[in-house]
């Protein structure tokens, strides 16, 4: 059955059905497969399900499914993690409502490719048993064949039989297509430039891959496959300049795992040949590749890319990265269905590193004080061999293992370094320092992470000034997620235990102001900044949050008292400050919690009155609303080349912490024809304290919107308004 | 002297590709008429520098004539170069010179531009008097543009004059202001000065290279875009200035027209050397920005053969990357210096930001606590979403939710729409760099955040087996909220598919060598059970039946037989399951109502 066929004839019928969102979903989404856009694809695709499934069409899930395979198995190289979805898609596909489906067939050749990822050559026997079986159900009219021919090619071509792999993709193109026609190179193509280059046969696959590239297909998949395959040969050939001159940039394409094993081979050889330098950036991309292969079950290529990666750390003499790369190929090893030459590699590989170990650099300080202070601190990856000497010369030094976490966190590898510091935890050794240097690495963890962590301290550390530490980080962590109850109950509970420290009682204060708890939690949080002054460890910007909260509670005398220390201009006096300041914006809550930035007039250090009309629920109207707000601005000023204009119209934008004065004023529309004289119209409200601005302006149509006084009501507005003959007011929604 | 010649080539069949094809508008003609004018100027300067002349390029209209009249002060032609270059195809006098004098401003290429004419003009007429020989002038006329006359006329001042006689159905553009727009927006940028009906029309450089500041340049950039844009306004303009790799400049704008996930209102004007080349160069755009417009001009692109597209080279991988790094950082400032804009590019844009966050980690960090996601609460920012649900991201991917999120909704915990545009996406990547998880609710590792693994004694166990399990099923002690909520089955997926893949049925519906492939994989499933019922330890109703224990299972069938009617009844909403036999536990639960109201 012609699979582009059906798809035709459904995307039709869906939109026939209304069904548009779902009809434009199968035609756009293998597009979006196509050029790599594979962010877009993950957020495509979840509403693209959620549709099939609602339409009750299980041709079209399938269909959907298998795209969400060739995005992953094929474009991302996703093996053991795919394997499930892959099983239970070649399932779900062959149900008796399905199995008549044309895009069923694919679903095996996503299964034997997703073996293919895991280890090629290891599962080569089922995948020729699984293609050839399947190819013998299909003929050349399948738009599948030519997928199902190129798995079945690269399974001959990873079981060692590359001679017959050319030869069956030559017979079976020769089925339908005319040689030398561009469908005929099509067909198979990647397969066939390997198989050519596998062969030595380089001319014939380079006038392949410059034809194709010359095609200049649309698809992105296509095109960076051949440029990559391209750039392989002629680094093959010992063309590096120009290979190095057309390898795809990895900073574009690095969600392309399916180009991690020709690109790192080609990146070898480009360092081999002096194009390219083996340095810092090229071992974290190689790092980045391992790492993902090793997520994604794509064994076989990771075991490659790791040997690579090893094979670059011992021509740069790091041990550290070297190490790292053989654990790679250690944890490959045994997942891989048929090792190979596999441990006899790694084994030659295990001994070359421990030449290198056997000769390590020189560690020439007398103390863990001096080898620090040596420390050039650059190159995380030049530092971390030193500092792993450094760590098994001064076990106990925690400034050592801080400074080694430190360097891993650095060259990337965050789990390692909180596993450095977990052993020292777990050694009864973890002081103030290395607490607090594993909760800043757990600030953003996992809750489960993050509690388990909690419980690692519970259990190794008896010290009670210790064992708070992690309820400050928990604190920390609230703080970060604006979860301000949580936030205060863990630094009070830190300051039961440690009411000397300052940052806890700080953070308190902040939390109590920010939390909306009003005059009570206002004047908690000035019982925090007197314990502060009376220890002398107030900072000049806590005088900011001091008149937030003296605002709050109503202490006036206090704010002048501040302000005066930070020499602002605030007429002298007694009683609320209500001066007329700069602009700014308010960022207050909408009815779902959602932020709002409303424009306002500041009319005091941390006072500001809404000044821009507005609508919300129920017709409510915010206009006059005088609002405490934190003096920490949520934006930051103007960019220094910002032009004089630019510098004069910023606005800085506060969060709102506390309302002192409600608004007296809701909101109405008045919409409808334009009455002869506006003017007329705006005198009238003007002269009932009606404040208004012109909303839209389409000609001849009045679209104002209205902040009107509770004194007038909807009524007294009507017939306000009805003598200029414009419709009446209508409550804003 | 009049003589009568062919063109160099055949051109029958050229021109109906030209006029299909390579020029797919007539008004492409106008433009390459105005772009052999400013090169004719071009090429003066170059030749004659010290000869003098006011460069000018004049359109003139006749309506009652039908004719397009295109005068220049440019170079003119002598009698061999008509010969030569006027009327061979593919051999413009432009690509010569630029050969010759690697001359970056003369936008013409292909030789092919006169020609393009003939595909609107019933009849052309060229008079022409060459710097070179100003003593004489030529006219050219020609019907088809394979064919021509050509004869002196009284000389005139040095330069050109090519006036179209259009073609019946072409008329229509010499009425009203289309043309006038067009030719506005076509020349806006050329440097030599335009005249139509004696009005300059360029007399406004782009405001990029003018010296203006402050308001004015606001304003010029306002003006200057609305003359590009008709069909949005822009929120905020965000200007292009030149970097090391690429010499693109010009201004990019966001639409207000508010805009879905995948909405692509993109469009981009691009000028190749002062010359309009390509009014819709979407592409040259990121695919996020689908509510972005722009006008970019410059000297490195290439044009294709049409000249109305632009080649894919190098050139234009530069340009690609130069306009996401001036959208990046052209947003960041207006986050910055335009909160009042960058509050309406939000509300208009939610959506699509939220691919462009993912598209881009720094857009991710400019825009990750800005963006709201839609939630059965409401639409809410992530931030928020996390909030109330104490650092958990409920999120559901089904149309009809199961039993997780009917309970949810119940506690007014916002369960965020998975199957919406980037939803899922952004809550994991928010959730990676702030902290907090994502709980895909009715999945095995989503119930693992719902359900909160507890032990219970060995006997414990042994009599909730005995008093609550049916066939198939796993007991799973936790506890969960709410606390009122005794028990919950749920299917396990992996068993089920395993069931399914090893039963007979399945050799009959797949093929044997799939089907081996696929078992290799089900095989290390554990089977045991189909679902597991997590009994809530903090129920009531579950503490009440611990503790009749030890008057054994008998003692409390009542009350065990109302509770697993209750577990096959709310499961009985996961359609098609065939885990539970809902008849019977209808009846379980009307048999227990009788004995309890006839107690």
């Amino acid at each position: 059955m012609d699979v582009w066929a059906w798809l035709h004839d459904k995307e039709e019928a869906l939109r026939k059905q209304g069904e548009h969102r779902l009809a434009w979903l199968v035609t756009e989404l293998p597009g979006v497969m196509l050029e790599l856009r594979f962010q877009e694809f993950d957020a495509l695709l979840p509403e693209a399900l959620a549709l099939a499934r609602a339409h009750g069409d299980p041709w079209l899930e399938v269909y959907f499914r298998h795209w969400d395979l060739q995005s992953r198995v094929f474009g991302r190289m996703h093996g053991e993690r795919a394997l499930r979805d892959a099983v239970s898609l070649v399932d779900f596909s062959h149900g008796p409502e399905t199995s008549s489906c044309p895009q069923s067939v694919c679903s095996v050749q996503d299964l034997a490719a997703c073996y293919g990822v895991v280890d090629g050559p290891g599962w080569a026997p089922e995948r020729l048993e699984v293609t050839k079986d399947t190819l013998a159900r299909i003929d050349p009219t399948w738009a599948c064949f030519a997928c199902i021919s190129d798995e079945h090619a690269s399974a001959l071509r990873d079981a060692g039989r590359t001679d017959d792999a050319l030869a069956f993709i030559d017979a079976s193109a020769r089925r339908h297509l005319t040689p030398g026609t561009p469908a005929f190179e099509r067909f198979c193509e990647r397969s066939r430039i390997s198989l050519l280059t596998d062969l030595g046969r380089y001319d014939e696959a380079l006038a392949l891959a410059d034809r194709l590239l010359a095609l200049d297909d649309e698809d992105e998949s296509k095109t960076l496959m051949r440029r990559t395959q391209r750039a392989l040969l002629l680094a093959r050939m010992g063309r590096f300049e120009e290979s190095a001159d057309g390898l795809p940039s990895w900073a574009r394409w690095h969600a392309a795992c399916e180009m991690y094993p020709m690109w790192s081979e080609c990146a070898v050889l480009l360092v081999r040949g002096g194009v390219l330098a083996n340095d810092s950036t090229l071992s974290a991309i190689f790092r980045t590749m391992t790492e993902r292969l090793d997520g994604n079950g794509a064994v076989r290529a990771l075991f490659e890319v790791a040997a690579r990666q090893l094979e670059l750390a011992l021509a740069r003499r790091s041990a550290w990265a070297a190490r790292r790369a053989l654990q790679s190929m250690e944890r490959a090893v045994p997942r891989l269905r048929a090792p190979l030459d596999a441990p006899a590699r790694l084994e030659a590989l295990r001994s070359a590193l421990a030449q290198l170990d056997a000769t390590p650099p020189a560690l020439p300080f007398g103390t863990a004080e001096a080898f620090l202070a040596s420390l050039p601190q650059e190159d995380p990856e030049t530092d971390l061999p030193l500092l792993e000497l450094a760590s098994a010369r001064w076990p106990d030094d925690e400034q050592v293992w801080l400074m080694h976490a430190a360097a891993l966190k650095g060259a990337g590898c965050r789990a390692d370094a909180l596993a450095l510091l977990d052993a020292r935890l777990r050694a009864g050794q973890a002081g103030e320092e290395t607490l607090n240097h594993m909760g800043s690495l757990l600030l953003t963890a996992s809750p489960q992470e993050f509690e388990a962590w909690e419980a690692t301290v519970r259990a190794q550390v008896s010290e009670p000034a210790l064992r708070v530490l992690p309820t400050y980080w928990r604190g920390a962590r609230a703080l970060e997620l604006k979860r301000w109850k949580d936030a205060i109950a863990a630094f009070e509970q830190v300051l039961e235990v440690r009411p000397e420290v300052a940052t806890p009682r700080r953070f308190l204060a902040r939390a109590l102001l920010r939390s909306g708890g009003g005059v009570g939690a206002a004047e908690r949080a000035r019982a925090q900044f007197t314990a502060l002054e009376e220890r002398g460890e107030l900072e000049p910007r806590d005088n900011w949050d001091r008149m937030t909260a003296a605002t709050i509670v109503g202490d006036w005398a206090q704010v002048r008292a501040l302000a005066a220390e930070l020499e602002l201009d605030v007429d002298p006096g007694e009683g609320p400050i209500d001066e007329a300041w700069a602009r700014c914006l308010l960022s207050v809550e909408g009815e779902n919690g959602e932020l709002v930035e409303l424009s306002a007039i500041r009319t005091g250090p941390v006072t500001a009155r809404i000044s821009s009309l507005n609508f919300f629920e129920d017709g409510r109207s915010r206009f006059g609303e005088v609002w405490v707000f934190d003096a920490q601005p949520l934006n930051e000023g103007p960019s220094d080349d910002a032009d004089e204009e630019t510098q004069r119209n910023h606005r800085w934008i506060y969060p709102a912490v506390f309302q002192l004065a409600p608004s007296a004023r809701r909101a109405r529309f008045l919409t409808g024809p334009e009455p002869a004289e506006p003017a007329l119209l705006g005198e009238a409200l003007e002269a009932h304290d009606v404040v208004w601005s012109e909303y839209t302006a389409d000609e001849g149509e009045l679209d104002w919107l209205l902040a009107v006084p509770h004194t007038l009501d909807d009524d007294a507005l009507e017939k306000l308004v009805a003598p200029l003959r414009i419709a009446g007011p209508e409550a804003a929604e | 002297m009049s003589e009568v010649r062919t063109t160099q080539v055949d051109l029958s069949g050229l021109m109906t590709v030209l006029g299909e094809h390579l020029y797919s508008t007539p008004t492409v003609a106008l433009r390459e008429l105005v772009q052999n004018a400013h090169d004719a100027i071009t090429r003066r300067r170059l030749e004659a520098p010290q000869a003098p002349s006011e460069p000018r390029i004049e359109v003139r209209l006749d309506r009652a004539r039908g004719t397009l009249t295109v005068l220049d002060t440019g170079a003119g032609l002598t009698r061999q170069e008509i010969i030569d270059y006027l009327a061979t195809v593919g051999a413009g006098y432009t690509r010569l010179l630029r050969q010759r004098t690697a001359q970056d401003d003369l936008i013409g290429f292909f030789g092919l531009g006169f020609l393009s004419a003939f595909v609107v003009s019933e009849r052309i007429e060229v008079r022409t008097t060459s710097w070179q020989t100003p003593g004489e002038a030529w006219l050219y006329r020609s019907r088809d543009g394979e064919r021509y006359t050509l004869e002196t006329c009284p000389p005139g001042p040095i330069g050109s004059e090519v006036e179209l006689t259009l073609k019946e159905r072409f008329r229509p553009l010499l009425e009203g202001d289309a043309l006038a727009g067009l030719l506005r927006r076509f020349c806006s940028l050329l440097p030599l000065p335009v005249f139509l009906g004696g009005e300059q029309i360029n007399a406004e450089p782009p405001p990029w290279r003018g010296t203006l500041s402050g308001a004015r340049l606001a304003t010029a950039r306002r003006e200057f875009v609305a003359r590009f844009e008709h069909r949005f306004e822009p929120l905020c303009i965000i200007p292009v200035e030149p970097t090391e790799k690429s010499d693109l400049r010009g201004l990019l704008w966001v639409q207000d027209a508010r805009t879905w996930g995948t909405s692509d209102n993109r469009n981009l004007s691009v000028f190749v050397r002062g010359m309009m080349l390509d009014d819709d160069a979407r592409e040259l755009l990121p695919a996020w920005a689908g509510f972005v417009g722009g006008v970019v001009e410059s000297s490195k692109l290439t044009p294709t053969a049409s000249r109305e597209d632009l080649q894919r080279d190098g050139a234009w991988d530069a340009a690609h990357e130069h306009l996401v790094e001036a959208l990046v950082s052209g947003l960041a400032r207006v986050a910055r210096d335009e909160p009042e804009a960058w509050r309406r590019v939000l509300l208009r844009h939610n959506e699509p930001l939220i691919g462009c966050a993912l598209s881009d980690e720094r857009l991710m960090t400019l825009l990750g606590d800005q963006l709201t996601v839609p939630t059965s609460e409401g639409d809410l920012p992530v931030r928020e979403v996390l909030r109330r649900s104490a650092g958990r991201a409920y999120v559901s991917l089904g149309v009809r939710g199961g039993f997780e999120e009917m309970l949810f909704r119940a506690l007014k915990t916002p369960i965020a729409a998975g199957s919406r545009y980037g939803v899922l996406s952004l809550l994991r990547d928010y959730t990676a760099r702030h902290g907090g998880v994502v709980v895909e609710l009715g999945t095995e590792e989503g119930n693992r955040h719902v359900f909160h693994a507890a032990t219970v004694s060995g006997e414990d166990r042994a009599f909730l087996e005995a008093a609550l399990l049916r066939p198939g099923q796993r007991l799973v002690p936790a506890r969960f909220e709410p606390r009122v909520l005794p028990l919950v089955l749920v299917p396990d997926r992996d068993a089920e598919l395993k069931a399914r893949l090893e039963s007979d049925e399945a050799d009959r519906r797949i093929g044997a060598s799939v089907l081996k492939l696929a078992r290799l994989h089900t095989q290390k499933f554990d089977a045991k059970a189909r679902a597991d019922l997590y009994v809530n330890l903090d129920s009531p109703a579950v503490e009440a039946l611990l503790a009749r224990r030890a008057d054994g299972v008998e003692a409390c069938a009542a009350g065990t037989r109302l509770l697993r009617s209750l577990v096959a009844l709310m499961a009985g909403w996961d359609e098609g399951s065939g885990r539970v036999d809902l008849t019977s536990a209808l009846d379980d639960f009307s048999a227990t109502a009788c004995t309890l109201l006839a107690r």
